[in-house]
């Protein structure tokens, strides 16, 4: 990646849109500190957080709910979402947390001495995710939420998102293949093409934007296009 | 009954094993010599002939001392090569039990030497079955350090972060675990078991700077355990140790050696995920 800036403000959600290889991972991963980037600076609240340990940066305020949910397979779900708050000073509020993640995912209740590896693609993703608010962040970065789960509980986990980032006044920095969500959820939105920054607007400049219309969200008009395309045509004679 | 005692010193080589592998995802194939040392160490403090320190005091200081070794280990040798493909580990593991090989040859000799404790030596008879006093103490340290153990994974938060860098390294420093720090802390858990293996292994015989091999008749039990589970370690353990005297007695004394190896092909063949396997499909 060169020559990215990216910035989020206070109670801002942005979306990161690209196609595969953009580097839009990469730039979550740098951010948490999961990947040291060569060059570069990478501020959180005006502090400098290159080069920190992701386990101090998980302390300040900044949760990273990585790709694919990667969750604690063998232990219970309680001990998946306890240890999320590894990292806090404030113990005493951590009970108060857990209650109030189990209120925002209510499936996570009745699942709480189950092994998370039983769980279902949605439940590990909201796990994952109430997991991430138990370390009490002020920003959220999301990396592909909606990744192998059916439009029903990809639906849910946006509406309980949507409900968290408007209640706890979160700012939000979100991957998402599917645009169309992502765009819903935020306010700003940048277009990563090749490790740079094609594009970068409030959302409903993004959505309007032929291009995008075109690339992201699946909607194009033929008459835009001279040519054919090849998917259109019949055969290949 | 003795197969059960130095079942239970296999299978503390075996959990040693795991412990390191679970948390940093290196084979320490200095286990074993880890554990002679740790034998060494305490005949060292522990016997008239040396220091003859009380054999109640001795025990702990020589768990520190081998927890120091073991931290040393990793902070002097293995943190410098992080980064490095696991062979550059695993080699400097083979190296340093060369090492401690050669060290515990130079300072206490070639001769087995053995452990003089309060119940080396003596013997209850219950009901016509005659029971070596050291060995029930081997058990019985056994049981209770795994069910410590047991605890300390189960319900500490240092233990359950342990269990959850074991299970997923890249999820724990998401939800920032200080990986790197446990994994040191690891390396101490690894020293101090290694260090009751020892104890256990110079109470129950004598020991010379070779015993650290039969660091590779845990690593079979491991595997026989399914490699990466602590109580199949142990399970693994006890198998080996139970079966060797029974093939020595039934077989020949010669091919009891063989017996772990033995069993670890059929385990492989058979249930290729050990007794107690921890392997998972990952979906995507």
């Amino acid at each position: 990646m060169r020559g990215v800036t990216i910035s989020v403000k206070p109670g801002q959600s942005v979306a990161l849109l690209g196609s595969n290889g953009a580097g839009k991972s990469t730039l979550l991963k740098a951010v948490s500190g999961i990947l040291l980037p060569s060059k570069g600076s990478i501020r959180f609240e005006g502090e400098s957080i290159l080069g920190k340990d992701p386990s101090i940066i998980v302390s300040m305020g900044l949760a990273h709910v990585p790709e694919g949910r990667e969750i604690f397979p063998l232990l219970t779900v309680k001990q998946n979402l306890l240890l999320g708050a590894y990292s806090r000073l404030d113990k005493r509020n951590v009970k108060g947390d857990f209650d109030l993640v189990l209120h925002y995912f209510p499936d996570l209740q009745r699942l709480l001495k189950m092994e998370a590896k039983v769980l279902s693609g949605g439940q590990q993703q909201m796990l994952a995710l109430g997991r991430a608010i138990m370390s009490k962040p002020r920003l959220l970065l999301l990396d592909e939420p909606s990744l192998g789960l059916s439009p029903i509980i990809v639906k849910e986990i946006f509406s309980i998102l949507k409900k968290l980032q408007k209640d706890l006044g979160l700012s939000i920095l979100i991957v998402e293949q599917n645009a169309k969500l992502a765009l819903n959820l935020s306010d700003y939105a940048y277009v990563l093409e090749l490790g740079r920054v094609a594009m970068s607007d409030s959302t409903g400049n993004v959505m309007n934007s032929r291009d995008i219309q075109e690339f992201y969200l699946g909607m194009h008009q033929d008459s835009q296009i001279g040519k054919k395309r090849w998917k259109n045509r019949k055969t290949w004679r | 009954m003795s197969g059960l005692a130095s079942g239970c010193v296999y299978g503390l080589v075996a959990l040693g094993f795991v412990l390191i592998y679970k948390a940093t995802e290196a084979i320490n194939f200095a286990q074993g010599d880890f554990m002679m040392f740790g034998a060494f160490i305490i005949i060292w403090l522990a016997n008239e002939s040396f220091l003859g320190l009380p054999f109640l005091f001795a025990i702990p200081f020589g768990l520190v001392i081998m927890a120091l070794i073991s931290a040393s280990f990793d902070k002097l040798v293995l943190q410098r090569v992080a980064g490095e493909p696991q062979i550059v580990i695993v080699i400097l593991t083979i190296a340093a039990g060369f090492i401690l090989r050669f060290f515990a040859g130079v300072i206490w000799g070639y001769e087995p030497l053995s452990l003089e404790t309060p119940i080396v030596g003596k013997y209850l008879s219950l009901g016509g079955v005659v029971l070596s006093l050291a060995e029930i103490g081997v058990i019985v340290l056994t049981v209770m350090f795994t069910i410590t153990l047991y605890i300390f994974f189960s319900f500490t938060k240092m233990g359950v972060a342990l269990m959850a860098i074991s299970q997923n390294q890249l999820a724990a420093s998401h939800v920032g675990i200080p990986v790197r720090k446990l994994q040191s802390f690891t390396w101490v858990l690894a020293g101090i078991v290694a260090g009751s293996a020892g104890i256990l292994y110079a109470s129950k015989g004598a020991v010379d700077p070779s015993v650290g091999l039969i660091g590779i008749k845990a690593f079979a039990a491991a595997v026989i355990g399914g490699f990466g589970s602590l109580p199949g370690a142990l399970l693994g353990g006890l198998v080996i140790g139970i079966v060797e005297p029974f093939s020595a007695r039934f077989i020949g004394s010669g091919y009891s050696h063989l017996m772990p190896y033995i069993i670890l092909l059929l385990i492989l063949f058979l249930k290729p995920n050990g007794l107690i396997s921890q392997v998972r499909s990952k979906k995507v």
